[in-house]
């Protein structure tokens, strides 16, 4: 039986953290396995790795204590997304980093890191060159896609980018 | 370095924080992101610039895959479009856009019922439709009624080309909710008949519509409109308590209702506080009420979040010493003056009551037996400790 207080995560390659279960209130996915499984031993989180796990952990624990209301959706219009600067950390991490963190945060399903990862992630994205974009998402891959169709319309976004 | 395939829910994601020139560049990074980024840039094309609208057309109708049934909504109302948006504009695009579902065309005063008819059979998934100021007629309404069956909210704010049969082809419509009918000026009576038969109005505006009489809205309170929740009849100075009381009677439901510059009294307010118990807003700016009424109108509607005194004479800061203003007139009353006020009132129901109960068991009293003088006696003395704490909070406010 685990503590009910606390309750302990394995990544990928078996490492063990103990939390306690008030850290993780805002996590769908552990939320629905204390509530299916919470008698077992420990819950396994596949995909993630030791050091991205630590990282989402200590996210939770600094919000652990926030009381604005849950995010449903982490693309709710109607929910601003506003910097916060105990969220730095986030900000100066490499690209392939951030990936992981936001592709953690939607495995333990936490919208409000879903939606923090993304729009740092769009930041990057802001005002960069195909290229530069293929660089950041994957150094090594893929030739470049025929989008004829969609010529004319990106001149609509560029006409954008002029006025802006 | 790990290689990371982002799943295309979580691409989306980060896409929706793009603004549209990003997101034309993330078309052109690969496939994944072509797919993923393309529904996102024409779901709500925004136009910076006049020129922009003529690209979109010609998207729309030369290239290869038609994108058009990925548009959902479309605004051309900023100033700078409005002008350029006409009928053969709109005549191009309506037939590739048979899922839009938002439709702004305020101030789009070239687009008239030539392209507005066969926009109403092109978009049948129109949901929101804004025509302020529209030179449609009647013919444009009947065929949104009879096409559009989705349809949710419709703004017709200053389209004066309607006659006051403009509604009659919406009844028994079964999405309309929102209604705007704002400044225009051919509302007669009987339109009153056709707005009271839209089952499922919840948001109604009226606001100086000059034209308005209580006959109006007596013929509105005899409709069946349950869902019925905010109201809008500011600026129609010919409305008094005749119309409205039995309007509001009729409708316990109401959130918001706002009755600035209408000719009503105190009777309107006491209808207000007895009957809507689930009011949030009350508009009555430039009414001659009392702050009597306003003051019951607090205590009984519990969810009151603002009220709207703007020029009531009777009602200005003096008549609210609670609030601590330095006199003058008051602008609007906030949740929290509210809560102040209802506070304040509550205190002195309840000191009104005890004494009420108090004369009572005097006059019981003088029969009664020794106990029950000690308790009144006790009551009275309770009572008279209330008032002096009263008395203490008053002066310090002062």
């Amino acid at each position: 039986m685990s503590d009910p207080a606390n309750i302990t995560l394995v990544t990928m390659d078996g490492t063990t953290f103990t939390v306690p279960s008030a850290y993780l209130h805002r996590s769908k996915l552990v939320q629905d396995w204390l509530r299916s499984e919470g008698d077992k031993q420990a819950m396994e989180v596949k995909h993630v790795t030791p050091f991205v796990l630590q990282g989402v952990l200590n996210f939770c624990e600094i919000h652990a204590e926030d009381t604005s209301e849950p995010l449903a959706d982490p693309a709710d219009p109607t929910k601003p997304f506003e910097a916060d600067p105990r969220d730095d950390a986030f900000r100066g991490m490499p690209d392939d980093q951030l990936l992981q963190f936001t592709m953690a945060a939607d495995i333990l399903q936490i919208p409000e890191l879903v939606r923090l990862t993304a729009q740092e992630m769009a930041s990057r994205i802001d005002g960069k060159s195909p290229d530069q974009i293929r660089a950041m998402f994957n150094p090594d891959d893929l030739a470049e896609e025929d989008v004829d169709s969609d010529n004319e319309m990106g001149e609509v976004g560029e006409e954008g980018a002029i006025s802006k | 370095m790990t290689t990371i395939v982002l799943p295309p829910e979580l691409l989306t994601l980060i896409f929706e924080h793009l603004p549209q020139s990003d997101l034309h560049t993330c078309t052109k990074v690969d496939q994944l992101f072509h797919a993923t980024a393309t529904p996102i840039l024409w779901r709500s094309p925004s136009f910076l610039h006049p020129a922009s609208l003529h690209l979109f057309s010609r998207c729309l109708t030369i290239a290869k895959e038609p994108r058009g049934k990925l548009v959902r909504s479309l605004h051309f109302s900023e100033l700078d479009l409005n002008t350029y948006v006409d009928d053969d504009f709109l005549l191009t695009i309506a037939p590739h856009l048979p899922l839009l579902d938002l439709l702004d065309l305020s101030s789009c005063q070239s687009v008239t019922d030539r392209s507005l008819i066969p926009l109403a059979t092109h978009c049948p998934a129109l949901e929101v439709l804004l025509l302020e100021s529209s030179p449609c007629t009647l013919r444009t309404l009947f065929e949104l009624a009879h096409q559009c069956p989705h349809l949710r909210v419709l703004n017709l704010r200053a389209a004066q080309n309607l006659p006051h049969l403009a509604l009659l082809p919406f009844t028994r419509h079964r999405h309309l909710s929102s209604l705007v009918l704002t400044d225009c000026r051919w509302l007669a009576d009987d339109t009153a008949q056709d707005i009271r038969r839209l089952p499922r109005l919840r948001s109604l505006e009226l606001i100086n519509c000059r034209s308005l009489s209580d006959v109006f809205l007596r013929a509105l309170a005899t409709g069946d409109l349950t869902d019925l929740m905010n109201v809008y009849l500011s600026g129609n100075p010919a409305l008094t308590d005749a119309g409205i009381v039995p309007f509001v009677e009729a409708h316990p439901a109401l959130h918001e209702i706002s009755l600035a510059r209408c000719a009503i009294t105190d009777i309107t307010i006491h209808t207000v506080a007895a009957r809507l118990p689930a009011l949030r807003l009350l508009d009555v700016a430039f009414c001659a009420v009392t702050s009597a009424a306003i003051r019951t109108c607090v205590v009984r509607c519990p969810d009151l979040e603002m009220v709207g005194l703007t020029g009531c004479e009777d009602a200005a800061a003096a008549d609210f010493p609670e609030l601590g203003f330095e006199g003058g007139e008051l602008d609007v009353l906030w949740l929290d003056q509210i809560a102040m006020i209802r506070t304040v009132e509550m205190e002195r129901l309840e000191r009104e009551m005890l004494e009420a109960e108090e004369m009572e068991r005097e006059g019981a009293g003088a029969s009664g037996a020794e106990l029950r003088e000690a308790e009144i006696e006790n009551d009275g003395k309770d009572n008279e400790e209330g008032e002096g704490e009263e008395e203490d909070e008053m002066e310090q406010e002062d």
